[in-house]
């Protein structure tokens, strides 16, 4: 507009920048008045709904980031935590994971503390029963042997007048016991 | 005892009485019975299934040629012929306690290891017969595992002298 104002002013008679005719001036300013209220009229609205509609979808940029920001800080310290709980639940882990190789140790060592004295009071009864056992074979021993030895003398000593006595001798009995 | 044994023994007394020599046969009925009892082989021959009863006589027959009446081996062939061979033993044991009871005796069956004289089998049933208050007759089954000594069984009456019940009780009582 200013410069449709120098144009036509650069073409007054005069050679001046007003016109030549005031007239003109005030027409041409009641125009621009016009015109300009117009746009102002009408433009206004428009551009300040504009205006208002990019300050309030800045605002709601805004805000979504922050919301986003706030989110993601949430999110952070979530995960923060859930570091933390998995640290916990590691350690834990391996706490237990050791108390269960300390106990089974204990167990392990108690079952061969039992293991080893049940084996020890067996062979102790397994001793004394060799032991009996033993004696008593040799008990056998020695009596079959003694026995042996005694049928070898009998048979040695029994001839013929021997077994003659023996008969005589059972005859004599069986009478003396009527 | 089985039945059979009995009809045998009864039989087989019928026929020593009709032939008037009962303690004879019956004493060599008694010997053959008890060679049948302690020899396997003896009594596994004449208990064969297998073997005919004319081969089973004729093994007995063998034995006693010269050896017996011919009462006695003929009751013998007729007690193997009949396939009672192996029951000879129980079948004479039986004819003995019919022939002692038909005396009005009781059987003495005695175990020794050597052969008994005949001084001391009177002795012997002498002795019995005083104990028992009846007649014995002394029937000597020659038994080396008596060792030395006697033993004489009554019906049911063990009377055990022997050298080996003696050395059983040591034994034991060690």
């Amino acid at each position: 507009m200013l410069a449709s104002l120098t144009v036509l002013a650069s073409e007054a008679p005069n050679g001046k920048f007003l016109p030549g005719d005031i007239k003109e001036f005030w027409w041409g300013s009641l125009a621009f008045l016009i015109v300009f209220g117009l746009l102002i009229w009408k433009l206004s609205p428009v551009i300040k709904e504009a205006l208002n509609k990019g300050q309030a979808a800045a605002v709601a940029d805004t805000t979504a980031a922050e919301q986003a920001f706030t989110d993601s800080r949430i999110k952070i310290a979530d995960a923060t935590a859930k570091l933390g709980d998995a640290n916990a639940e590691s350690d834990k882990i391996v706490s237990d994971a050791q108390q269960t190789a300390q106990q089974l140790r204990v167990d392990s060592a108690n079952r061969t503390q039992q293991l080893v004295d049940e084996m020890w009071a067996k062979a102790q009864i397994d001793v004394e029963s060799m032991k009996v056992q033993v004696g008593a074979d040799i008990q056998a021993e020695v009596a079959a042997q003694a026995i042996g030895a005694a049928e070898q003398v009998v048979h040695a000593s029994l001839d013929d007048a021997s077994q003659s006595a023996l008969i005589d001798d059972y005859i004599i009995r069986l009478g003396v016991s009527l | 005892m089985s039945d059979h044994i009995h009809g045998y023994a009864d039989a087989m007394l019928a026929i020593a009485q009709a032939e008037g020599d009962v303690n004879g046969i019956s004493d060599e009925l008694f010997t053959v019975g008890r060679a049948v009892d302690t020899n396997d082989d003896l009594r596994a021959a004449i208990s064969d299934s297998h073997m005919s009863a004319e081969r089973k006589i004729q093994i007995m027959d063998d034995l006693l040629d010269g050896k017996a009446r011919a009462a006695t081996k003929g009751l013998v062939s007729m007690v193997v012929g009949a396939g009672r061979g192996a029951d000879l033993g129980k079948i004479a044991s039986a004819l003995a306690e019919r022939a002692a009871t038909s005396a009005g005796k009781q059987v003495a069956t005695v175990r020794s290891a050597v052969p008994l004289s005949n001084d001391q089998q009177s002795r012997l049933a002498a002795a019995l017969a005083a104990k028992l208050g009846t007649e014995v007759d002394v029937k000597v089954i020659q038994d080396p595992s008596v060792v030395g000594g006697l033993i004489t069984t009554v019906g049911d009456t063990v009377i055990d002298g022997s050298v080996r019940t003696r050395l059983n009780r040591l034994r034991e009582s060690l």
